[in-house]
């Protein structure tokens, strides 16, 4: 107990430092990653706005980014971390990473519980004379709620772990503890400790997505 | 009210392509029901799809009331298509709105102001007999119910013309009725022109004013309740206007409940 006590300050600060870097990364998903999940179900082949140029080069910048090993991506992207925020040490560097890996993740699953919707609401919507903006958000955003709060809670739990990854590289957080006490020092208390609240975080965003998701879903 | 003329539809299978529907016309007048009947894979249902442009034809055109649907542009076929209702087999309702939210999206896809969509909603649940339904989801009401509420939302913007296609055939005999029954009441009090899909006799019989019959892609022949003097040619036809079959006689509209 005692490395744990005197690192109180340490943790919380690596607490702080993680629930940034997920923050920002997930605020990317859903402000950036959602349109373009909405774009790449629109331009779909056979779709409302079917464009399969467009659908094909966005599809294939979202797979060229998905397809980067995280830690890989992390390096890559360094000079760029540097560019937007002044730095590449810091959660503020590691979040421009995790963002550029959350958005494509997000919009994958977005497109994903868009396919979902019976054709034939949609039809009906255009049928009844809507314009692409009612059919997107009376529509599409309604009846893909629960996929969209479920696919969200996908992404937050899969970027709690990247960003222990991005910590490694100097992002700071709960991983970077973890490394720096449990891995270089042997200090297994505090590694333990590291586990145990990204573990406690996991399941409390599980939680919440869970019940968020069931709520919204009125299909029984 | 309704003029398709020589309209086809040809889908791409693979490297072939395939007639829905071969050069076809058909007129309906303003205040009738037009019944399409035939067996699977007749080409009603692409046929019906083309009088709102939700299949656009590979040639012919589509007049509504005048007006030239093939000759739109996006925004003006949208505008069109407010005044054209449909309603489906499997409803398509929103599933994660309220009934009230279902019919007030058509409402909104038209920009009616916030107020008078409420009243519209509540009328529209009134003449289908489910204002008390207004806040509930569509998984909680039975089939017929959600066909009313399909009714409901397709009423809402005051159409001119409603498109069925198959409207009872997920229903059981007495919904079916009580759902025809509403068609019936929709077309004489609201003076609403009616184009109604189904493979159910019976169902054409009960609520068409004329029939036509589908058959590999086109239409074999059209009947009119109003002339049993015509020989019928198709055994859809013959059927109809058979008067030995007590069960299959095509009554003139209202004899049957009065
Ligand atoms: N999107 C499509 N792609 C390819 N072929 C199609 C498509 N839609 C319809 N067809 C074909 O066109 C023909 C007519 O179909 P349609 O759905 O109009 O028939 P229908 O009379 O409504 O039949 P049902 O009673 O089964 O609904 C069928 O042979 C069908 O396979
Ligand atoms: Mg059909």
């Amino acid at each position: 107990m005692n490395s744990i006590l005197a690192l109180q300050s340490e943790i919380e600060k690596a607490i702080e430092q993680t629930l940034t870097m997920v923050s920002i990364s997930v605020a990317a998903a859903i402000i950036i990653g959602m349109p373009i999940g909405i774009l790449l179900f629109l331009t779909a082949p056979g779709n409302l706005k079917g464009n399969r140029p467009l659908y094909s080069v966005v599809g294939y910048l979202v797979n060229l980014v998905r397809s980067f090993p995280f830690l890989i991506l992390l390096v890559a992207l360094i000079p760029f971390s540097r560019m937007i925020v002044g730095t590449a040490i810091g959660p503020l560097a590691a979040s421009v990473s995790l963002s550029v890996a959350a958005i494509p993740f997000y919009a994958r699953l977005v497109e994903q519980s868009l396919r979902d919707i019976p054709k034939g609401i949609i039809e009906a919507a255009v049928a009844s004379g809507a314009s692409l903006r009612h059919i997107v958000f009376g529509v599409l955003l309604s009846e893909a709620r629960p996929g969209l709060v479920s696919g969200l809670t996908v992404t937050i739990i899969s970027f709690i772990s990247y960003s222990a990854a991005a910590g490694t590289v100097g992002g700071g957080g709960i991983g970077d503890l973890a490394i720096r006490y449990g891995y270089q020092r042997f200090d297994t208390e505090v590694m333990v400790a590291c586990i145990v609240i990204l573990v406690v975080m996991v399941q409390l965003v599980q939680w919440a997505g869970s019940f968020a998701a069931a709520r919204l879903d009125k299909r029984k | 009210m309704i003029t398709l003329r020589e309209v086809s539809k040809q889908y791409k299978v693979g490297r072939d392509w395939v007639d829905a529907v071969k050069p076809t016309s058909l007129h309906v007048e303003k205040g009738q029901i037009q019944g399409i009947i035939g067996f699977s894979g007749a080409g009603k249902s692409t046929l019906l799809r083309m009088a709102n442009l939700l299949e656009l034809p590979t040639a012919g055109e589509v007049y509504i009331d005048g007006q030239e649907l093939t000759g739109l542009n996006a925004g003006e076929l949208r505008e069109a298509r407010r005044s054209i209702g449909m309603i489906f087999q499997h409803y398509n309702l929103l599933s994660n709105e309220t009934c009230a939210a279902n019919v007030e999206f058509v409402l909104k896809a038209a920009n009616v102001p916030s107020k008078q969509r409420k009243r519209r909603v509540e009328e529209c649940l009134e003449i289908v007999g489910l204002a008390d339904k207004a806040r509930q989801y569509p998984a909680q009401l039975s089939g017929g119910q959600k066909q009313r509420v399909a009714i409901a939302r397709a009423l809402a913007n005051n159409p001119k013309v409603l498109l069925c296609d198959e409207p009872t055939s997920a229903l059981d005999p007495v919904t079916t009725l009580s759902i025809l029954e509403f068609l019936e009441k929709i077309n004489r009090e609201f003076q609403v022109t009616i184009m109604l899909v189904t493979h159910e006799i019976q169902v054409a019989k009960r609520l068409c004013s004329q029939i036509a019959v589908m058959e590999g892609g086109v239409i074999t022949e059209q009947l009119d309740r109003s002339r049993p003097d015509i020989e019928p040619v198709t055994p859809f036809g013959k059927f109809l206007f058979d008067t030995t079959n007590s069960s299959s006689v095509w009554y003139r509209r209202g004899e049957q409940h009065e």
